[in-house]
């Protein structure tokens, strides 16, 4: 950045509301907010406040519930499980778009994962088999996806809108149309049991928010994931496989469905073609609060969850002061443009800001 | 076919006080109507001796019917181009050895001293370079004299200097500046368009000349300078304000809706209508008319533009331009989508058009269209203009390209040490073909050696580079690394045979802007570095250091996001990437490109130590120089061909230049 | 991850993606249990055979309902498809109705080409279809209307629906009674409710609403679930949150309660009764078994297909229901909307669906 000229520069740090003493007159290229990690971390610092403020909101309107003895720690519960499976499919969806992609079928994958995985002849194979069964279709899917999009060149919308469609469609056709319940123990244990004192869905969330985590913060993986997002020329001439990786991304994201629909189908004891309806829409919103890029190479696993949980502390709240589910929707609504329009606010309206001001100081 | 101006006529120089009625006295302002043809036949005999000036004026055909053979053959090369071009511009193009080297030194001259002038000079000293420049014209008009060309003489030098006098200049830009974040893109702009002119602009890509036509088409507003447009201070708020004022643009990619009719491309946005109903009637009967005006009445004005071949949507895109009574078309190089024999019909139709005293703004990467149809020539580098209204006939190639790539710059080379001789051999290339791009290739590189690869924008150079490296699958021919067959259009195995790239467009195909220095260097080896699949960025951090060092990368700090780095430093970081890794061969495209002086000495100074530690490299640059002090051999590239192969100390700069120009202008001239 | 063999690592993915696949294929059927998914319901039809079952003239009955995203109307079509079967006399057309109202349009139209005695047809929407039926009665062809009405009278020869508001009222009347028997005096009541934007939700709640009122009780909360099993649970695991002691609650659809039970069962909550809607085999026979908060249901049952089949196939023979005095089936015929308890479940168990 080159230095502004100094008649201009105080008045644009006072509207920054910098110090006056700040040194260099260059308008802070430097300062914390231009720099990428501290961005992220920042915009979490945010997610966690306006987690924070709902809350609030709830301890403010529900003073009763709140002042009984264990309830809050039961309600925490009830926010993560409701979030948990969402959460899982999320933190896929996050590697599939700071690589560059989208995937539309997360809930369809979910739903057949889940049917496939409670047929008749699957349950009698035993628990092991069932898990086994729904991780597998969740992998086999999102290779299909990630080998339509990156050998067949399709465009990952429209690849993933196919899949949606058809997924759902095998699904209804393996089930009959029915809604296929299971008494395994094992698989209705996770939902309804805890372990050390912490639900079993939740320690699922937790083990893969820190693995995703791990995955893209501290592997190779994940690196190439940036990588290909941030600029897929720059990586292939890196010599990084584009394709096969792009491909990968979308078998992890089949795996977090798989592991989803297990999660799903001992929530509800049962699976159905229907299932995880409009999880994709969640998904994505979810990643999105969380200040991924749609347009890929930078993004945070915990920012993600963060907007998981956001959106289950909404209904949570809304659910606790009894109010209709259509003004939860528009709140919900709103909560996503809102992250959005800060996200540009920071990258857009402040460098523009500065721009102006530059160009007229110039001239 | 009408007042065409001959070549010397019709390459008037930025001569002060245009604005001003002639001294001649003839029609001041008739330019653009037809109101004074009747007496511009008269004045013509006068301004052939006077000044040459009103020649442009009138029914130029006619008048020439009945003026003296000396005339006629001055205006030839209008209406017969190839035979007039393969008379007077060969003369041009190929002088005399002992020539040549004059002007070639006096075309840096103006280029480097113009620059400081335009910046900072007011807008009548502006002018005061021109004339500068027109110092070459007479000479070469001279040097086309000898060879025998009735034409050029008298007028040659008197018509530079003189004759755009009456012609009313319609646009007139001074010192215009348009910056974006980290680039000036516009850094000076000089520009002055006549009416019934075609003004070719000159300039390599990066240049400036799609901002500038951004600029004039009220795309893009400038940061400071005067825009005159018709005499008036101008500042176009957006493409409306500009098309009403009349200023129409063709871009490259003509922007017409391929589902409607010619007649509704031609008046979109400016449909006559009654009452909110467009008036059909009136649309094609308007439409035909202007097609008939660019002499394409047969073209049925409700056809679909979808069903219509490039050059005919071409000819809608005119007529819309002509829809809004457009007094200047710019047209941004309207001959790349058309085939050989629809450029000759463009240019029947830009001779239409300037007959009826529109001027034309023709920007061309090909030299010999600007010499078949341009009048004046403004060459752009760098966002500034290094000349001036060059007369677009006569002025010699290499003046052109000098001061499109020339050294506004100085090269400061590093002696070459230990240059191997007899080098062992990394890469050999054997007939490598992609069609359209690049034909029979084939080459060597040693270890330790320096090979560099001249050529234009567009010679297939970047290509070829590309090619090598397996991010273009080739069609034919075989690259052999170290003896081995390489795997062919793929990237991962050029790498770990030991290839490295720095490709062209740094920004777009090399760096991971938002991502911190230390990312960037270590893309491709991060996986190398890192234990299990687990990334080390301690190891990376340190390793990128030491690199940074090695490279005297500005800032050091690796963990700033390289989006914050100057050209320079960008640049280093690519090819720092590729130290990182056991890179035997560096293929460097453009390595200098939007860097600055200080930081090109620097990467010179980089390659040249890679070579020492026996890294081969195979270098491209538009810049010949620069190719011909880092090279130990050099080959020089046109379209898509290998046309010479030499040690760098048997070539020398003109002899590069002539092959990477003169071909193009050869081309096309038997047609 | 490494780089370093991208070929064995090719080979290994298409090798697990192969070895899944033979596994997966064998996991997709659904047959090899013992309940027959089909057959449960035509037992009530075939109880009492009377004079209308004997053969008589040969028809064709079209039929069309929307493709099942719910086990309602999956049943709806099995049912219908089933009962069609019964009769000897009767060749049984259907059209895939697709995914809106225009796409059974379009299949209907063809069907109407065919010329078959009488149309069944649950349409995707009454209002949007209402025109179809007026077209197949002026084509005389009759058309029997099952549940989702057509506005216009003339639309149709036979209308043959459940009780939406009769289900609330159900609903609310045996949870008014339940908590009147118990002593409950002022009891903190639950509802979770079916996709809001559907008339049928509204009627429900209405229903309910009003025959809770009448009792002096009002709605603590109520929450709109989307007729599938997760949604039930997600919108039942926060209700609970919400109400941490609940006396009763109505689940307005059978196949999202077995969320609302899983829910109610994870979060340990067992203090209130429940009162399901629709009448599922599984619900049934969990009212039957007594061994969770699941005490009653109100039905809504898709049996009305079996019906609709039968009074077709009068219709279209001429003939009346052997019962009335009538010589012809009456216009419109709405089911009531039963209770079922532990007490007359058994009754009740051949007509679940599943």
């Amino acid at each position: 950045m080159t230095g502004l000229p100094a008649q201009t520069a105080p008045a644009v740090k006072e509207a920054l509301g910098g110090g006056p003493e700040e040194k260099g007159g260059g308008g802070g290229s430097n300062g914390w907010w231009h720099s990428d990690a501290g961005e992220a971390t920042r915009r979490n610092l945010g997610l966690i406040g306006v987690l924070a403020g709902l809350i609030l909101i709830g301890i403010i309107t529900q003073p009763e519930l709140y002042g009984r003895e264990g309830w809050w720690i039961t309600n925490v519960w009830a926010i993560l499980k409701l979030g948990a499976t969402v959460g899982v499919v999320a933190v896929g969806m996050t590697f599939v778009i700071i690589g560059g992609g989208i995937d539309l079928s997360v809930g369809a994958i979910i739903a057949l994962a889940g049917v496939w995985s409670t047929t008749v002849a699957t349950q009698e194979m035993g628990t092991f088999f069932m898990i086994l069964t729904a991780l597998v279709v969740g992998v086999v899917v999102g290779l299909i996806n990630g080998f339509l999009i990156s050998y067949g060149r399709l465009v990952p919308f429209i690849a993933t809108l196919a899949m949606l469609v058809a997924a759902r469609g095998l699904a209804a056709q393996i089930s009959n149309k029915q809604t296929q319940q299971t008494d395994n123990r094992t698989i209705n244990a996770i939902a309804a049991e805890d372990f050390l004192g912490v639900p079993i869905l939740v320690w699922i969330l937790a083990v893969v928010v820190v693995l995703g985590w791990i995955l893209l913060n501290r592997t190779t993986f994940g690196r190439r994931t940036v990588a290909i997002g941030g600029n897929v020329e720059a990586a292939r001439l890196a010599g990084i496989n584009v394709r096969l990786h792009t491909m990968m991304l979308y078998a992890l994201a089949g795996l977090c469905c798989g592991i989803g629909a297990v999660m799903l189908t001992s929530i509800g004891t049962s699976a159905q073609a229907a299932m995880a309806t409009n999880y994709e829409l969640d998904a994505i919103a979810a990643v999105i609060i969380g200040g991924t890029l749609l347009s890929g190479g930078r993004g945070t696993i915990v920012g993600s969850l963060l907007g998981v949980v956001i959106f289950s502390t909404i209904t949570n709240l809304f659910t606790l002061n009894a109010l209709s589910t259509e003004v939860q929707n528009m709140v919900k609504g709103g909560i996503i443009v809102a992250a959005v329009l800060i996200q540009q606010f920071r990258f857009n309206s402040l460098s523009q800001f500065f721009k102006r001001n530059r160009i007229t100081a110039a001239s | 076919m009408t007042e065409s101006t001959a070549p010397e006529t019709g390459t008037p120089s930025g001569a002060t006080g245009n604005r001003k009625p002639t001294p001649n006295g003839t029609t001041p302002e008739p330019v653009d109507t037809s109101a004074t043809e009747t007496s511009a036949a008269e004045p013509t005999a006068a301004a052939t001796t006077a000044d040459g000036a009103s020649v442009e004026t009138g029914e130029a055909g006619t008048a020439a019917a009945t003026t003296p053979p000396r005339k006629r053959a001055a205006r030839s090369p209008r209406t017969t181009t190839s035979r007039a071009r393969s008379t007077a511009n060969p003369s041009n193009e190929t002088p005399a050895p002992d020539a040549a080297g004059e002007p070639s030194a006096s075309a840096e001259q103006p280029g480097s001293v113009s620059i400081p002038q335009a910046r900072h000079a007011a807008p009548d000293e502006v002018d005061s370079a021109a004339p500068a420049d027109v110092e070459d014209a007479p000479g070469d008009t001279v040097d086309g004299d000898e060879v025998g060309s009735a034409a050029t003489p008298v007028q040659g030098g008197g018509g530079v200097v003189d004759d755009g006098a009456e012609r009313p200049v319609v646009l007139r830009l001074t010192d215009v500046v348009k910056t974006f974040p980290g680039v000036r893109a516009l850094d000076g702009v000089q520009l002055e368009v006549r009416a019934g002119e075609v003004h070719c602009l000159l300039g390599q890509n990066g240049a400036g000349k799609s901002t500038l036509i951004k600029v004039l088409s009220g795309a893009h507003q400038p940061d400071s300078g005067v825009v005159e447009w018709l005499g008036e201070q101008v500042r176009f708020a957006n493409p409306q304000a500009a098309n009403k004022a009349g200023i129409a643009t063709i871009y490259q990619e003509l922007d017409l809706v391929d589902d409607l009719s010619i007649g509704e491309n031609a008046f979109l946005g400016h449909e006559p209508k009654v009452a909110g109903f467009v008036k059909r009637g009136t649309i094609n009967r308007r439409t035909r008319e202007i097609l008939t005006r660019l002499g394409h009445g047969e073209i049925a004005p409700n056809r679909m533009v979808r069903t219509l071949p490039a050059a005919g949507k071409q000819v809608v895109s005119m007529a819309r331009a002509l829809s809004h009574e457009a007094r200047l078309i710019i047209m941004d190089e309207p001959s790349a989508v058309l085939a050989h024999d629809e450029v000759e019909n463009l240019f029947r139709i830009i001779r239409e058009l300037t007959a009826q005293g529109i001027a034309v703004i023709y920007i061309s990467h090909r030299l010999e269209e600007i010499r078949e149809i341009g009048d004046r020539v403004t060459v752009l580098k760098d966002g500034r203009t290094t000349a001036a209204s060059l007369p677009a006939r006569t002025t010699p190639t290499r003046d052109l390209v000098s001061r499109m790539t020339g050294r506004s710059i100085e090269y400061v080379f590093p002696t070459r040490v230990n240059a191997p001789t007899e080098p062992e051999e990394l890469l050999r290339v054997e007939g490598l073909g992609r069609a359209g791009e690049f034909d029979d290739i084939s080459l060597t590189v040693g270890k330790g050696e320096i090979v560099g690869i001249a050529g234009l924008v567009g010679s297939g150079r970047s290509e070829l580079l590309e090619t090598i490296f397996g991010a273009r699958q080739p069609e034919q021919g075989r690259i052999y690394v170290k003896g081995k067959a390489l795997r062919p259009g793929a990237v991962g195995a050029a790498v770990r045979a030991g290839l490295g790239m720095a490709p062209e467009e740094r920004k777009a195909q090399a760096l991971l802007l938002g991502e911190p220095i230390y990312r960037n260097m270590t893309l491709s080896t991060f996986s190398k570095i890192a234990k299990f699949g687990f990334t080390d960025t301690g190891k990376e951090r340190e390793e990128a250091m030491k690199v940074a060092d090695q490279l005297e990368l500005r800032p050091r700090d690796v963990r700033r996001p390289v989006r914050t780095l100057s050209g320079g430093n960008q640049q280093k970081v690519v090819v720092g990437r590729w130290l990182l890794g056991d890179t035997d061969l560096l293929l460097l495209d453009e390595p200098t490109r939007g860097v600055d002086v200080g930081a090109r000495a620097e990467l010179y100074q980089v390659i040249h130590a890679l070579a020492a530690q026996g890294v081969g490299v195979l270098l491209v640059s538009s810049e010949v120089p620069e190719v011909l002090g880092l090279s130990d051999r050099v080959l020089v590239m046109r379209e898509g061909r290998m046309v010479r192969h030499a040690r760098a100390e048997e070539l020398d700069e003109e002899t590069v230049l002539d092959l990477v120009m003169a071909g193009s202008l050869m081309e096309g001239a038997p047609a | 991850m490494t780089q370093h063999d991208p070929v064995r690592r090719r080979f290994l993915l298409g090798g697990a993606a192969l070895g899944a696949g033979a596994l997966l294929a064998a996991c997709t059927s659904n047959d090899s249990g013992d309940d027959n998914t089909n057959t449960q319901t035509q037992g009530g039809n075939n109880a009492s055979p009377n004079a209308n079952t004997a053969p008589g003239k040969k028809v064709t009955i079209g039929f069309s309902a929307p493709a099942a995203d719910h086990g309602w109307i999956a049943a709806i079509t099995s049912n219908a498809k089933a009962q069609a079967a019964e009769y000897s006399d009767v060749t049984f057309t259907t059209v895939e109705a697709g995914a809106d109202a225009a796409a059974q349009r379009s299949a209907l139209s063809t069907m109407i080409s065919q010329k078959p005695d009488v149309i069944v047809l649950l349409p995707h929407d009454g209002k949007e279809l209402n025109a179809f039926g007026l077209e197949a009665m002026k084509a005389g062809i009759p058309v029997v209307n099952l549940d989702r009405a057509f506005p216009d009278a003339l639309a149709y020869r036979l209308q043959i629906k459940g009780d939406n508001y009769g289900m609330g009222v159900a609903a609310g009347n045996y949870i008014a009674e339940q908590m009147k028997a118990k002593g409950v005096s002022n009891p903190i009541i639950g509802e979770i409710a079916g996709i809001d934007n559907l008339e049928l939700t509204q009627e429900r709640s209405a229903g309910f609403k009003a025959a809770l009122a009448a009792a002096g009780l009002t709605v603590a909360n109520r929450r709109a679930a989307g007729f599938t099993v997760d949604t039930g649970q997600a919108e039942m695991s926060q209700l609970l949150q919400a109400l941490p002691k609940m006396d009763a609650l109505w689940n307005h659809d059978d196949d999202q309660g077995i969320g609302v039970l899983a829910a109610a069962n994870q979060a340990n909550r067992k203090e209130f009764l429940m009162v399901g809607g629709a009448g599922s085999k599984a619900a049934i026979e969990a009212i039957q078994a007594d061994n969770s908060v699941l005490k009653c249901t109100v039905t809504y049952s898709p049996s009305m297909a079996s019906s609709a089949i039968s009074l077709a196939r009068l219709i279209a023979q001429g003939k009346g229901m052997s019962d009335l005095v009538e010589l012809q089936v009456p216009k419109e015929i709405i089911l009531a909307s039963e209770t079922i308890t532990k007490e007359n479940a058994s009754t009740y168990l051949p007509l679940g669906f599943s």
